[in-house]
């Protein structure tokens, strides 16, 4: 166990150096100059200035080298400064966002594994009946329907015709708390945990419909158990493993959809912050914010592979 | 091969949409980008089938066009990103070194969640039809390559390949006339399902101002201008239409995907 644990975790911490390395380059390697922000257009600027402008913002190092010192201050807990918003260090502006995201990520799986799991068993045990044609069709549009377009009619219902949610924000101006905060959670969080139920529900109901076959399943049954025990005690249990470990793999596509949802809330995250970096061609805020995604989805792949490997110990001989 | 029911009507739709992209404007007369000062945010009439935007300019030409941009972007970026990802994962297969050095770059395109990398992405190439294009084509091919190069390694250990090789056909020759027919289930799934995520991408970076720039109409730029309250909550027909035009093309891009895939499942069994 600790030789997978020590090479699980040395992959994922070379992929995070790669990871780095090619996000920096191609940054770097981008059309548009970083001091561009830096420079009024109406404003003339002499060329020592503009050079010494390079100078201190370390422009001017060999490519080689700025990778080298940024990678050392970001180890360092310092990603460098901002270029759109002001030089505030982009370390300081993702701190601020990395709560908001994280509370939405984390009730939109919540929600979606919950909803997921429930679903999945209803239509693996109704199986090929209305219910079970009812709730494909609902995965379907689930996975054909974008964020943006699920959180557009959510705010189009339940905020501006019936007035039963707040549209968007963190929190009622001048208001606060956590009650406040869940209160506009509600809506962001549906539209999210909504874009995500479809893997969680095929994937519980393919699990327990193999699961509702096996021997010891039949044997329950033949011991006269009632169904409900059968299904939600035999069952369930050896079904949910996959299920659960496919809550890891979800976090990926939540901060995806995290990025569309918090921009039709008004949702103050990470993912409005990249989208706001993009558009200003905010290189060190990018870089920063793809390099906290990425370590975090690393993180989040290696805690499930070892969580896997000390629940079914077939994994870690393989 | 589309003896599915659902397939034949995700076809006929796709046929059908592609149809009046194409034909209706000559046909009707429609313009993306006529203004009309004497309707400005009417509500769809006779003149106008779908109503007109703050500008007066007519709804249904401008669904009409994004539906010819979105499926000329996506078609075109699947197309690359499946030259990419056969290039990729076939170069994986025949070297140790060059397997490890493709197998690690996709490792690395697939640690970043798709919506992230697509503005990363979007952030290098920029924005614009063609950026769109690439930023798409760009970001989908490592799937793919695993899943050809996982073909090519089966493949290499089949009778007919090794009879072939026997017989001293060139690497060339097995390529095409072995190896590309039975790669053709991966790449036409592959490309058909890309097709309708492709759609999907691009109207969410134009829905985030990072795709296509205005005033060419894509169903992303459309449904970006419903983030307006005024929009969303007084003239609904300005984003309900491309959101509904989005949402049937890829459900039924979806639906002519799934039914190839079992199409080709029935044929190897």
């Amino acid at each position: 166990m600790l030789r997978y644990l020590l090479r699980r975790t040395a992959a994922a911490a070379l992929m995070l150096v790669l990871l780095s390395m090619v996000t920096f380059a191609l940054l770097r390697a981008a059309p548009g100059d970083p001091i561009a922000a830096y420079v009024s257009p109406t404003i003339p600027m002499s060329a020592r200035a503009i050079a010494a402008l390079r100078h201190r913002l370390g422009l001017d190092l060999p490519l080689a080298e700025q990778y080298l010192l940024w990678a050392w201050h970001a180890l360092n807990g310092n990603l460098g400064r901002s270029i759109g918003h002001g030089e505030i260090p982009v370390a300081m502006l993702i701190a601020d966002r990395i709560g908001p995201t994280v509370l939405l990520m984390g009730t939109g799986i919540l929600l979606s594994t919950g909803f997921g799991v429930v679903l999945g068993i209803v239509a693996a045990v109704w199986r090929g009946g209305t219910l079970d044609a009812l709730l494909a069709g609902l995965g379907a549009l689930a996975l054909a329907s974008p964020a943006f377009l699920t959180g557009l009619l959510a705010l189009f219902l339940f905020a501006a015709r019936w007035h039963l949610l707040p549209a968007g924000g963190l929190i009622t101006p001048g208001g606060g708390g956590w009650a406040d905060v869940a209160w506009h959670l509600v809506l962001p969080a549906s539209v999210l945990a909504a874009a995500q139920i479809a893997m969680p529900l095929r994937y519980m109901r393919a699990a327990m419909i193999e699961s509702l076959g096996t021997q010891y399943v039949r044997t329950a049954r033949a011991k006269g158990l009632s169904p409900a025990r059968v299904v939600l005690l035999h069952a369930l249990r050896n079904a949910l493993l996959p299920v659960v470990t496919l809550t890891g793999a979800t976090i990926g596509t939540a901060i995806g959809g995290a990025v569309f949802v918090e921009s039709v809330f008004d949702w103050p995250g990470m993912g409005s912050l990249l989208v706001s970096a993009v558009s200003a061609r905010d290189y060190p805020l990018v870089m920063g914010i793809a390099l906290v995604v990425g370590a975090f989805v690393l993180a989040a792949n290696l805690v499930t592979d070892l969580v896997y490997a000390a629940v079914d110990p077939r994994i870690r001989i393989a | 091969m589309l003896r599915r029911p659902g397939g034949i009507a995700g076809g006929v739709f796709i046929v059908l949409l592609a149809a009046a992209a194409w034909g209706l404007p000559p046909l009707l007369g429609l313009n993306p980008d006529a203004v009309d000062l004497a309707a400005i945010h009417a509500a769809p009439s006779a003149a106008h089938w779908l109503g007109t935007d703050g500008v007066g300019r007519d709804v249904l030409a401008r669904v009409l066009q994004g539906a010819r941009v979105s499926l000329v972007i996506a078609t075109v970026a699947a197309a690359i990103s499946a030259a990419i990802g056969f290039l990729v994962g076939s170069g994986a297969a025949f070297g140790t070194l060059t397997d490890i050095v493709c197998m690690r770059a996709v490792d690395l395109a697939m640690t970043l969640p798709p919506a992230v990398l697509l503005l990363v992405l979007s952030a290098i190439v920029g924005q614009g039809e063609r950026p769109t294009t690439m930023v798409l084509a760009l970001l989908s091919w490592p799937l793919l390559a695993r899943l050809v190069r996982a073909r090519l390694l089966e493949l290499r250990e089949r009778e007919f390949v090794l009879a072939a090789q026997a017989t001293g056909a060139g690497r060339w020759h097995i390529l095409r006339r072995h190896v590309l027919p039975n790669m053709a289930d991966i790449l036409i799934v592959y490309v058909t399902l890309q097709i309708a995520t492709n759609v999907l991408m691009e109207a969410g970076l134009s829905f985030l101002g990072l795709g296509v720039p205005p005033p060419t109409a894509t169903w992303g730029n459309m449904l970006g201008e419903a983030r307006s309250i005024d929009v969303l909550t007084l003239y609904t027909w300005q984003w309900i239409a491309p959101g509904a035009a989005l949402l049937a093309t890829t459900l039924a891009i979806g639906l002519v995907g799934e039914a190839v895939r079992a199409g080709f499942d029935t044929g190897h069994a």
